[in-house]
């Protein structure tokens, strides 16, 4: 059951990362939505995929920035018409197949679908990066939750200025917490077996359909 | 048994493992004593391969650990000294499972391997609950629990009992009592008083081996203890000043003042 989803996942996830236009998106919400309907994840997860977006929009936000027709002038630069056009292909595109990842390892269990991946031999590089968007995801809400607290706490009497130029700051300082506390969690896969152990003779197809699907998404990526 | 040959370790061309030498046998429980910073955490996860030494050796039943990690991870099952380090499942049964899961086990074997280890740290009812609405102290039990769940050999535990409370501390030294003779189990410290229970000790401090000895000889030592920013438990003061010898814990250090005051 749970291989049926990966297939799914990644022929889903390989259709959206090639669409070109913003309007083809939109064709892929009433899925992700069919997909929502079907699993009928927990509440809280979506608390979790508005984080998701805040965090992937975090991301992209360079991208506003690109050369062109001015919409906006921010004291970080000019904002074009060109630049919103693809800062929300690149969200749209990163949230809806991430979101869809969380969604469904989120119903079947996380560890099963890495260790599912790892004996239909996907690349390793994939299940790994998948693991730590992932894990990353949550270390950084966690790690900014954490943060802002100590934060909060201890800034008394400073202006809305000063306050927000110091969770700026926070902010880099998290990025480099979120990516050593992942490195240690790599650590406790790997001191569990996480990629280590023979795994146990379940003679798996090989799947030469689904490894030339995920070969070719790695190549758009 | 477990043998480091001149361990030397260092993050970014700071050194902070410098010529570690040490032979750990089958079936002792074997503490290592140092304050913050000592390298204490950095020598345990060279036990399973997880960080490598620039020069030096580890040897595990036989097998030198970096050239087969592998097969030393089955063997050795480390429990990180924070439990944020080791939980990263949603769910607390899917990071139990985790570990028994890459050994090859499944359906109801899966469930009675993850139930009964979640059992031996008094976390049984917490099978469903999300790993990060947990305090502190149950996620430590938790990630105990992931370890218990590979019925490893070698059982490591970094720093198991700070932020446990009454209850949590018994269950552990429970769980040392009941596996004791049965497993080789290492404990890592930076209070003393948590160590009484071992059979020997070894005192770290800027990444060399201070000193091996029985808990008399490291424990029962005020002035070494001191020297090395270790505070010296209070019972164990008592009974070495006395020329005792130091208790495993309270309730044996209760029966031997009775014998000595009746
Ligand atoms: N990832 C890292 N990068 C650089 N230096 C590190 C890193 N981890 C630890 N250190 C340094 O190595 C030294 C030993 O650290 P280690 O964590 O092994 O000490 P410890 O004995 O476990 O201390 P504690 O009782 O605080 O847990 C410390 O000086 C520490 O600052
Ligand atoms: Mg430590």
């Amino acid at each position: 059951m749970s291989d049926l989803y990966l297939i799914f996942i990644f022929i889903y996830a390989l259709l959206i990362v090639t669409r070109t236009s913003l309007v083809e998106l939109f064709y892929f919400l009433p899925v992700l939505m069919a997909l929502i309907l079907l699993l009928k994840p927990k509440r809280a997860l979506f608390k979790h995929l508005g984080f998701l977006l805040g965090f992937e929009g975090l991301l992209f936000i360079l991208a506003l920035f690109t050369p062109g027709k001015p919409v906006v002038t921010t004291p970080l630069g000019v904002i074009t018409y060109e630049g919103i056009q693809r800062f929300s292909l690149l969200l749209g595109k990163a949230f809806l197949s991430s979101s869809a990842v969380v969604v469904v390892s989120n119903s079947l269990g996380f560890p099963y679908i890495l260790a599912e991946m790892e004996t239909l031999r996907f690349p390793r590089i994939l299940v790994l990066t998948l693991a730590f968007t992932y894990r990353y995801l949550e270390l950084f809400e966690e790690e900014t939750l954490r943060m802002k607290r100590a934060l909060d706490s201890r800034a008394f009497n400073i202006g809305k200025i000063e306050y927000y130029k110091k969770l700026g700051m926070l902010i880099g300082e998290i990025f480099a917490r979120a990516y050593m506390r992942s490195v240690r969690i790599h650590w406790a896969m790997l001191s569990r077996g996480f990629g280590e152990f023979p795994k146990v003779v379940e003679e798996k197809r090989g799947e030469p359909i689904v490894l030339t699907l995920i070969a070719l998404g790695v190549a758009l990526l | 048994m477990i043998e480091l040959v001149n361990v030397h370790f260092s993050y970014n061309n700071r050194e902070v493992l410098r010529g570690i030498s040490l032979k750990i046998n089958d079936g002792e429980v074997f503490g290592i004593l140092g304050p913050n910073g000592a390298g204490k955490s950095t020598l345990i996860m060279h036990l399973n391969g997880i960080l490598k030494p620039k020069m030096g050796k580890v040897i595990v039943n036989g097998i030198e650990v970096n050239k087969n990690p592998k097969e030393v991870r089955k063997i050795v099952g480390i429990v990180f000294q924070d439990p944020n380090d080791q939980l990263f499942s949603p769910k607390v049964f899917d990071d139990v499972a985790f570990g028994p899961y890459n050994l090859g086990l499944r359906g109801r074997e899966l469930e009675e391997r993850v139930e009964k280890a979640l059992r031996l740290v008094g976390m049984e009812g917490y099978k469903n609950r999300e790993t990060k609405e947990l305090s502190f102290g149950e996620k430590k039990r938790v990630a105990i629990a992931t370890v218990l769940a590979m019925e490893p050999e070698i059982l490591v535990f970094d720093e198991p009992f700070a932020n446990l409370d009454f209850r949590g501390k018994k269950m552990l030294r429970e769980l040392i009592e009941k596996f004791r003779g049965e497993k080789t189990i290492i404990l890592s410290s930076h209070e003393a008083e948590y160590l009484t229970l071992c059979d020997r000790i070894a005192l770290l401090d800027g990444g060399k081996v201070i000193k091996v000895g029985s808990p008399e000889e490291i424990l029962g030592n005020a002035d070494l203890l001191r020297e090395h920013n270790l505070d010296v438990p209070p019972l164990v003061d008592l009974f070495s000043s006395l020329g005792l010898e130091i208790p495993k814990s309270i309730e044996e250090a209760k029966r031997k003042l009775k014998k000595v005051l009746i």
